[in-house]
């Protein structure tokens, strides 16, 4: 019961993936040959990109991938920030983007220090594929569940059909966060260390991956999927799970509210889906599918902006702002959510108005340290334009 | 490791400078200081933009010098995932430069000298670059420096007045065509289409390495026919079809609302919009219908809203107040 149904149906193969199935087959008949490039795979959130890595991996590495198990490294010695990685004996996957302003150090020492030591792993793995009774060995002792022969016949089966790869995969997360440093310092990197490792980088928008990184990489634009395939999808994973239990009394406008609300976020469409669901059986609500806290509070503050205009409002705005703040929602979501619901709302006279200071104070947030005297001047300079523009006349 | 697991422009990277194939004005000369053999050799300093082989060559210039074998020994290669503070310079660079080398490869030329290769010196900083100075002259006699960088104007100039300087230009179309071509005919693609790859070329700019990295992904995931819209999805690119249909959406004088909804399918589908943004512009510079004032607006803009990205706004906000006052200025002029 615990378990999320985002992880439950997410599809480990590419054989499962739902939409854009063919262009990744044919990747994955690209990364099973021996020449598996540096790849960038970039999209919106909830798309799909880490499924499909997985997936990839899956296909070249077999099972091996999902033996999963995190570490914390220091950025550098005797420094108190650290970041987490995750690894398998084949893949190694972090977010140097975690250490702020040092993501250079975590590019030229860690990922360099994981890329040089790939080869040393690989003869463990070539030994152990030789008697294969230390290989068993070696993932019993990772495993140590009644599950592991099972996990063996698995292998069998998705065994690749070539021997193994000889390299390491590592998944940088969050690519378009790099500083430009680290990202200068990942060009030579990515060349030496071909022989033993490749890279993987994920980013929301390619632009602002610097060019030199882009022509070492193969693209993979990786689009959301379109409200029908969402709709369908969310469909699927409803009636599987109601099949087994009967528990719920969703109906397809409900799925379809749900559909609207997440925009091809299909992360936040099912995790959505099943946050409703839970509410109805547990706590015998009606409720309906509801968007999350936060956008509303955005919402509750663009509506208290539009309404009145002075001191006042501003004030109860800067109280809900902090408290946005606070629990930690990206500064950029706000000004986006802000402008797209000021858009929405007022007339058109004014939108250029509006979307010209949002994107002028959400740059200058950005540069400053406090966030919330820019969104505040943002909010007044709305109340501003309304002002002279709306009310005057 | 076989070659074959290689990407293909590891595996076609020229070894020696016989095999680079382009810029024989740079060639030629460094080929006649090797069979001079006296040790007049200068301090080199490369530059020009990604992908035109600078890194390639002093690398087969070692090679050429030195042999495999002494490669390792007479070559301290430093690029930007290194640290190069000026502790860096200090210690590890100067120590290196003040060893002097005697073993020698009889097959090859072996001068008595060692070479420091700064990779992307234009990341090093200014301080570092100032530390450089003193050293590379102290050591002359045992020590050589070859600098690679982008941008010339990133080095300090009492660096750069120190080396001899040789640019790299964009490779042109019809060099970068005919490595192509052999490379095609290396891995046994026959047939290829001539179109394909002058389109690859095309999109590839003189980066021979983008040409080159581009031709393998296409042949790997299409096979042999593929299209030129399989080439710009692959680049993340935005073909000149799109360009052409969202310039004709932003010409139409949408309303703001159907801009925002623009912006938003744009990012749904993973495009960049800044890229959208870009290319509309450019449609816009060669439109003659079109009186040149708004012209000058919106290229001002399209500046100011990349500096606005470079320092790390949102690119859905920038895009949309972007689009927001082209149409607007479009609206303004044909009114």
């Amino acid at each position: 019961m615990c378990v999320l149904w985002l992880d439950k149906y997410r599809p480990q193969t590419i054989k499962d993936l739902d939409y854009q199935k063919e262009s990744f087959e044919r990747l994955g008949d690209l990364v099973s040959g021996n020449d598996f490039p540096h790849m960038l795979f970039y999209g919106p959130p909830g798309a799909g990109k880490k499924t499909r890595i997985f997936s990839l991996l899956n296909k070249v590495f077999g099972h091996s991938v999902d033996k999963l198990w995190v570490e914390r490294r220091k950025v550098k010695e005797g420094s108190e920030q650290s970041i987490a990685i995750i690894s398998s004996p084949y893949h190694i996957e972090l977010n140097p983007s975690d250490a702020g302003r040092n993501d250079r150090l975590v590019v030229s020492e860690i990922i360099k220090e994981m890329a040089s030591y790939a080869a040393v792993n690989r003869e463990i793995e070539a030994e152990g594929e030789k008697s294969s009774g230390l290989h068993a060995h070696f993932s019993a002792a990772k495993k140590k569940s009644s599950k592991h022969s099972k996990d063996e016949e698995d292998d069998e089966d998705t065994k690749p059909s070539h021997s193994a790869p000889r390299f390491k995969v590592i998944v940088l997360n969050d690519a378009d966060m790099l500083s430009r440093g680290a990202q200068q310092a990942l060009r030579r990197t990515m060349e030496l260390y071909v022989r033993s490792c490749r890279l993987i980088l994920v980013a929301e928008t390619p632009s602002k991956i610097i060019e030199p990184l882009k022509s070492r990489c193969l693209c993979v634009r990786v689009p959301a999927p379109t409200d029908e395939q969402v709709f369908d999808l969310l469909k699927d994973v409803y009636d599987q799970e109601n099949e087994s239990s009967r528990l719920y009394d969703m109906s397809d406008s409900d799925i379809l509210t749900i559909t609207k609300m997440c925009k091809g976020n299909l992360r936040r469409g099912i995790l959505t889906l099943q946050a409703t669901c839970a509410q109805r059986t547990h706590l015998r609500k009606k409720t309906m599918p509801e968007e999350a806290e936060w956008r509303l509070l955005i919402h509750q503050i663009a509506q208290r902006i539009i309404d009145k205009q002075d001191g006042q409002a501003l004030l109860s705005a800067r109280t809900d702002c902090y408290d946005l703040l606070t629990s930690c929602i990206p500064t950029d979501i706000i000004f986006e959510e802000l402008t797209m619901t000021f858009l929405q709302k007022l007339p058109d006279s004014v939108h250029s108005f509006i979307t010209f200071y949002a994107a002028l104070y959400e740059m200058r947030a950005v540069k400053g340290t406090k966030a919330i005297y820019h969104i505040e001047a943002f909010l007044a300079t709305v109340q501003r334009i309304i002002v002279v523009n709306l009310k005057r006349k | 490791m076989a070659d074959d697991d290689l990407p293909w422009v590891e595996k076609y990277r020229p070894k020696t400078l016989g095999d680079v194939i382009s810029h024989e004005k740079i060639v030629v000369p460094l080929k006649k200081m090797i069979k001079n053999k006296r040790s007049d050799f200068p301090h080199l300093l490369f530059y020009g933009p990604p992908g035109t082989g600078k890194t390639t060559t002093v690398r087969a210039l070692a090679r050429d010098l030195w042999g495999p074998r002494l490669f390792k020994q007479r070559v301290l290669e430093l690029n930007a995932s290194d640290e190069r503070g000026i502790s860096v310079i200090r210690t590890r660079v100067k120590n290196f430069a003040s060893m002097t080398a005697t073993k020698r490869d009889k097959r090859y030329p072996s001068p008595q000298f060692k070479l420091i290769i700064l990779d992307e010196a234009d990341n090093m900083t200014a301080p570092a670059q100032a530390a450089l100075r003193r050293t590379i002259e102290n050591f002359a006699g045992v020590t050589r420096v070859c600098l690679i960088c982008n941008y010339l104007s990133k080095i300090i100039s009492p660096l750069a007045s120190r080396c001899l300087k040789f640019q790299f230009a964009p490779l042109p179309p019809l060099q970068n065509i005919q490595r192509l071509e052999y490379i095609a005919k290396e891995e046994s693609i026959d047939g290829i289409d001539d179109k394909i790859i002058k389109e690859i070329v095309s999109h590839s700019k003189g980066d021979m390495r983008r040409a080159i990295t581009l031709l393998q992904s296409c042949f790997k995931l299409f096979g042999k026919s593929f299209t030129l819209s399989d080439i710009s999805e692959i680049t993340g690119d935005i073909s000149s079809d799109e360009i052409d249909a969202h310039f004709s959406f932003v010409r139409s004088c949408p309303s703001s609302h159907d801009i925002s909804q623009f912006v938003e399918n744009l990012q749904r589908q993973g495009k960049s919009c800044i890229l959208v943004c870009e290319g509309v512009t450019n449609k816009l510079l060669q439109d003659d219908s079109i009186p040149s004032v708004p012209k000058a607006f919106i290229v001002q803009k399209l500046a100011k809203m990349d500096l606005c990205l470079s320092e790390g706004g949102s690119e859905k906000l920038q895009a949309l107040d972007f689009l927001m006052f082209f149409v607007a200025k479009l609206k303004e002029h044909s009114s």
